[in-house]
């Protein structure tokens, strides 16, 4: 089984890590955003979904314990091929000039580490409870109220949009390229998966952010 | 100085088949005894390295460049030419063998060249193998286009860019044979000497051009595939670093140099625009497929191409050649552009230039076929010159492209100096006084895959040489001379560049012994190149040292070679007093201004023996027989 | 037109190197390297240390030139080497800077001159088909159709000239690789030894400190021959292949 071990430490085999990991993030944050966006549906509707998520245990537990895994390989081999990334190019040019490279490319690194910082938050707000404990002595298992507490705080309102636009920036590349590393690229379907990543960038943050917006605003109360 | 060509007997067509019985082998455990050094790894130098390593001796290669696969092949363009009669239209070995010999103007060796029309087909066969992608046509099979001098398509090519597509084929076996460690490959290295111990080559001496070391390297024969020497005129569509210094060194050390005068001048290159060009760019011969050559019949006509109404032009090669019309070879072609400006009929700023128009193959084919065929060079015109191709024709003249004159060598592609063979573009063997296009890929691979592999083991066998010592007095002596000469170079500390000197041969070169060659041109230049290289001798300054990464002292020990070997080639030039292929001379030509050849009493390769500083060399004849192809007039008409 | 050059002087490998300045008058119809040569021709006569650039053919099809003008390796003229870089994409008044090509897979030789053999080492690594010269069938058995063939063709053209991991920010070599893996994956003579190549050639790619690539589609925007990135995503395409269901390892 070393071949594994070689293929997964190989410049091509670590980049097929971070796609796949990535590409599972993407599939959970759709999942995700889909529950989430019932707060539009009022009190009723997202909390009996959450309910009925955490009537099953396995379901949920099998879904944190792979997020979990690839959180990990993604974070571990980022920093790996970024290391060697920028070892490989031990001095810069006094010009720089990118041509195809966009912002969002050049900064996954950047963007990826504030999305880290932003998990940890998110955890320790929603998941873990540690940055606002009142929300345990709400009397039942009660997302609604959490999310609206939540984000009646502009600042912590503002930390999330910014975390949005960060994880749009991360998959405007992310998304696109992981199809390229998985090396799909045929010139019947190149248009598509060229337009994948914004779209999907679009999608998933402008989702994620029309609900603290949305309770700013007033329009969920 | 013996010439024996060593041609097998029998009839033409037999001749290798039976020579190739006839050879020596080696064993398969005394191949890895002996040790082989190849010098150059163009298509020539690449494809003998690999072969030979292949069978199983012990390889050393060595190029200037950083990389095998950046050896000057890698920039022909048009294709190479088999004879495959793929296309039906008849075809066929005898033919490309007639071809060739008609085409080189009968002064080449008849043997020699029907070898290379048979053996021209397995090239095809190694390269497909070698996965070179050649163009092909919808059914899969491979696709021919015509070239000049022929009236079969027999040329096969890979876009504009079959030199690339064959070089790196060899480059690719090459490679593998690295990595199994059969070849040593010393990149970045200059040959500056041969080492001669015994009348056989034995080694050569080295310079290590990143650190300025000189080394010595023995072994059991070593083959030179140093490619041509049109640099000697500076302007030349040959790159760079292209030289005549292994070739000269070699001749310095007894192997005679034949015919240095021939040299090919090509039709279709893009006009000199200034003084500081340092190069220039042929434009595939190819495009004469398609595109029609002209002038205005109007002296001085200074409108634009398109408002020359088609009476006011002069299609002057469809006109004079009506059965090769704008596929006339390469010399004629060239002449007929010169005749054409030194009539005052020349286009564009400097009035050297005629136009290559392609509107009418564009109405034809259409815009998409042509941009299939010739896309790559039209975009490459476009760059140098600004101008659309599409829209207005290109306008070109002849330049210096290829020389047919190079060291003598037998039917074995032995030189005089036993065990130094030569091959590729640095023999003089195939072409006679005039290169079809398309001919020199094909020799350089038969040379360095089919050819050489089977006559460097005939001589391994039959010679069986001794180990030689890196301390025999003649390596010691080499390395001396050598390390000399770069002092001398670096020392002198005048104030001229390498470049400098260069361009001033150049000048004399193309002036005197050019398109057009003539008695008193040539001894004006056998005058005024020794004064150059008094001037070299005393004016020249190279910056920095011996013991570093220095361009400048490459360049300057090329050129001190150049300004010698310029005076061999106008010495040769002088002493053929006929017309043939690329040697025009200005006094023998018919009425209409043809070359005018004598068979009588040049049917002859002359073979240039060095006989000292400063001694006129002697001149050695081999005399050329035709049994099979008879003696003729070239006609193109 | 008069010019302001920056250019990058180093002695050698191990020294430091720094940028110099220089002023040329040019003319708009040289090319960068004729310019080049006419700064280094006044250096010379001033006793000055010409400065060192890589080039021969001087028409674009040996690789060998290089340099990045102003930030871009081989300048910003689209699908162009440096040799075919003509002055009249510049104005009067421009300054210039010109760098070697960096990485570390690319040591500086001296001042503008880069070491590339790292390149000749992953081809040795499996970029051929293993055939030995002679006893080929005829050329003409193997029918390939066009499309695969012009692939395989146009794959083929790349001149190895680094340009692609001199602009890559990862100074990745995939471009180079995925070439020669496409050229030779697209045709049937490429297919007894089609996994093998992959792995080995990426192998060694890495081996030689060039880094991963992240899809930054820099190198196709420099690629003097317009190689695709295409290119990159059928070698990983390969590479996943060659792992997963191959016998190679
Ligand atoms: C622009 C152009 C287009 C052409 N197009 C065609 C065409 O379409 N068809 C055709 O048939 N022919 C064509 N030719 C001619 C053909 O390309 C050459 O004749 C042929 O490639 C020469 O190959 P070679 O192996 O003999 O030499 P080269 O390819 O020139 O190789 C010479 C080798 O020798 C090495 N070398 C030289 N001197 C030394 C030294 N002192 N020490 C160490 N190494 C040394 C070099 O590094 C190099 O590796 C063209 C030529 C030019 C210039
Ligand atoms: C947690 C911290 C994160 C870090 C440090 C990080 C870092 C990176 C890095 C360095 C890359 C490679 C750069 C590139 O390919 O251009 C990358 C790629 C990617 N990331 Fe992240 N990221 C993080 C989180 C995320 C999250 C939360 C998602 C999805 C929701 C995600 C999705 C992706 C995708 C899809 C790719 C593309 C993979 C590919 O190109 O093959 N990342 N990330
Ligand atoms: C407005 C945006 C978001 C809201 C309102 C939100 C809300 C929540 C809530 C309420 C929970 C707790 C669920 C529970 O315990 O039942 C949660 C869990 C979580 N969220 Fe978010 N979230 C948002 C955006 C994101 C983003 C962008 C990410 C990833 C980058 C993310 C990753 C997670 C993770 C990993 C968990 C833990 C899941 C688990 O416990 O299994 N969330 N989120
Ligand atoms: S892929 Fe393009 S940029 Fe890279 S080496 Fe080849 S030709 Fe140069
Ligand atoms: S620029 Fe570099 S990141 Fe990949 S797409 Fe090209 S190798
Ligand atoms: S010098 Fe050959 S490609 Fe530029």
């Amino acid at each position: 089984m070393a071949w594994i071990a070689k293929a997964a430490r190989s410049s091509v085999g670590s980049k097929v890590l971070m796609s796949i990991s990535g590409l599972a993030m993407v599939g959970f944050l759709f999942g995700h955003l889909a529950g989430n966006l019932l707060m539009f549906g009022g009190p009723e509707a997202i909390n009996t979904y959450a309910e009925s998520l955490h009537s099953m245990p396995l379901v949920v537990w099998a879904t944190r314990l792979i997020l979990l895994v690839m959180i990990v390989v993604h974070i571990k081999t980022a920093k790996r091929l970024t290391v060697i990334n920028r070892q490989a190019k031990p001095q810069k040019y006094a010009v720089q000039h990118a041509i195809k490279t966009t912002l969002p490319a050049k900064t996954m690194f950047p963007t990826g580490l504030f999305l880290f910082v932003y998990i940890a938050y998110h955890l320790a707000h929603y998941t873990f409870k540690i940055t606002n404990p009142e929300f345990d002595k709400l009397d039942h298992h009660d997302v609604y109220s959490m999310v609206l507490l939540g984000f009646q705080n502009s600042w912590i309102s503002l930390f999330y949009i910014v975390a949005m636009l960060c994880l749009g920036m991360h998959l405007v590349h992310g998304f696109r390229s992981a199809f390229q590393t998985l090396g799909v690229n045929h010139p019947k379907y190149q248009k598509i998966v060229t337009l994948s990543g914004p779209i999907v960038a679009v999608v998933v943050a402008g989702g994620f952010i029309s609900i603290p917006i949305s309770i700013m605003a007033g329009l969920i109360r | 100085m013996k010439l024996d060509a060593k041609i097998p007997t029998g009839p033409i067509a037999e001749k290798w088949t039976r020579h190739k019985f006839d050879m020596k082998l080696v064993n398969p455990a005394n191949k890895r005894k002996h040790t082989i050094i190849v010098v150059g790894t163009g298509l020539a130098g690449s494809s003998a390295a690999a072969t030979l390593a292949e069978l199983g001796y012990r390889v050393k290669a060595f190029c200037f460049q950083d990389s095998p696969r950046r050896a000057h092949s890698i920039a022909a363009q048009g294709g190479i030419n088999a004879a495959k009669n793929y296309q039906g239209d008849g075809d066929s070995v005898y033919r490309l063998f007639y071809d060739t010999v008609k085409g080189g103007d009968f002064r080449s060796r008849e043997a020699n060249v029907h070898r290379l029309a048979e053996v021209s087909a397995n090239i095809i066969d190694q390269a497909v193998a070698q996965g070179v992608p050649f163009a092909r046509d919808y059914g899969g099979l491979l696709d021919n286009r015509s070239f000049g001098g022929a009236q079969v398509s027999r040329t096969f090519y890979a876009r504009g860019q079959t030199g690339q597509q064959l070089l790196l084929g060899a480059y690719s076996a090459l490679s593998r044979q690295i990595a199994g460690g059969q070849v040593e490959f010393h990149p970045r290295t200059e040959m500056l000497d041969l080492v001669v111990i015994d009348g056989k080559a034995r080694g050569i001496i080295t310079r290590n051009l990143v650190t300025g070391k000189i080394e010595r390297f023995a072994a059991d024969t070593v083959l030179l595939a140093t490619g041509g020497y049109g640099n000697t005129f500076y302007l030349s569509t040959n790159a760079a670093g292209c030289n005549v210094t292994a070739t000269y060194r070699a001749y310095k050390k007894g192997a005679g140099f034949a015919n240095p005068c021939y040299t090919q001048i090509h039709p279709t290159c893009i006009p000199v625009s200034g003084d500081y060009q340092s190069k220039l760019t042929l434009m595939s011969e190819s495009l004469r497929n398609d595109g029609r050559v002209w002038v205005p019949k109007q002296k001085g006509d200074k409108r634009r191409p398109k408002d020359i109404p088609e009476n006011e032009r002069d299609y002057y090669l469809e006109r004079k050649y009506p059965s090769f019309g704008n596929l006339a070879p390469r010399d004629i072609a060239s002449r007929s552009a010169k005749e054409a400006c030194d009539n005052g009929l020349g286009v564009g700023e400097t009035g050297l230039g005629v136009y290559l128009d392609f509107s009418d193959a564009i109405k034809r084919l259409g815009k998409d076929k042509v941009a299939e065929r010739y896309g790559n060079l039209f975009q490459m015109y476009q760059k140098i010159t600004d101008d659309n191709p599409y829209e207005t024709p290109m306008r070109i003249y002849p330049a210096v492209h290829y020389t047919m004159g190079g060291l003598w060598v037998d039917y074995n592609l032995m030189s005089t100096i036993k065990g130094l063979h030569v091959l590729g573009e640095a023999n003089f063997s195939d072409h006679g006084a005039n290169r079809l296009g398309a001919s020199a890929l094909m020799q350089g691979l038969s040379d360095g895959y089919f050819v050489a592999p089977a006559t460097v083991s005939h001589y391994l066998a039959s010679e069986k040489p001794e180990r030689v010592s890196l301390d025999a007095k003649e390596f010691v002596e080499a390395e001396n001379v050598v390390n000399e000469r770069l002092h001398k170079l670096v020392s002198i500390g005048g104030s001229r560049s390498p470049a400098s000197f260069h361009k001033e041969l150049g000048h004399i070169m193309w002036e005197y012994c050019g398109m057009a060659r003539n008695k008193g041109g040539l001894e004006t230049a056998l005058q005024k190149i020794p004064e150059l290289r008094d001037e070299f001798s005393k004016n020249l300054k190279v910056t920095g040292s011996r013991e570093e990464f220095n361009q400048q002292l490459e360049h300057a020990g090329r050129v001190a070679d150049f300004l010698e070997f310029g005076e061999l080639m106008c010495r040769d030039a002088l002493t053929r007093e006929e017309s043939c292929g690329g040697h025009f001379r200005e006094e023998h030509q018919t009425e209409e201004g043809e070359a005018l050849r004598d068979d009588q009493n040049f049917c002859h390769a002359s073979v240039w023996e060095y006989k000292g500083d400063g001694v006129t060399p002697e001149l050695h004849k081999e005399k050329l027989e035709f049994e099979n192809v008879a003696l003729a007039t070239r006609s193109y008409k | 037109m008069k010019l302001t050059l920056n250019v990058w002087r180093q002695k050698n490998k191990d020294s430091q190197g720094k940028f110099e300045k220089y002023t040329i008058d040019a003319s708009s119809h040289m090319s960068f390297l004729e310019m080049l040569d006419v700064v280094n021709e006044d250096l010379i006569t001033k006793g000055q240390d010409p400065i060192a650039f890589d080039h021969d053919c001087r028409e674009g099809i040996c690789g060998m030139c290089s340099l990045v003008i102003n930030g871009i390796a081989h300048g910003k003229e689209s699908g162009t080497t440096t040799c075919q870089l003509h002055m009249r994409s510049f104005k009067d008044g421009d300054e210039i800077f010109i760098e070697p090509f960096r990485a570390k897979g690319f040591p500086t030789i001296k001042d503008l001159v880069v070491d590339r053999s790292a390149f000749d080492r992953i081809i040795q690594a499996g970029g051929y088909i293993s055939v030995n010269t002679g006893g080929c069938q005829d050329a003409n058995a193997l029918p390939v159709s066009k499309s695969d063939a012009d692939a395989a063709f146009a794959a083929a053209t790349c001149i190895g000239c680094g340009a692609c991991v001199a602009a890559c920010k990862n100074s990745s070599a995939m471009l180079f690789v995925s070439a020669k893996v496409s050229q030779l994956a697209k045709l049937p003579q490429g297919q007894p030894e089609r996994a093998r190549r992959v792995l080995n050639m990426v192998s060694q790619a890495d081996k030689e400190g060039f880094g991963n690539c992240t899809n930054t589609f820099e190198c196709e925007a420099v690629c003097p021959k317009n190689i695709g990135v295409e290119n990159i995503a059928l070698l990983n395409r390969e590479y996943l292949k060659a792992t997963l269901l191959s016998k190679e390892e």
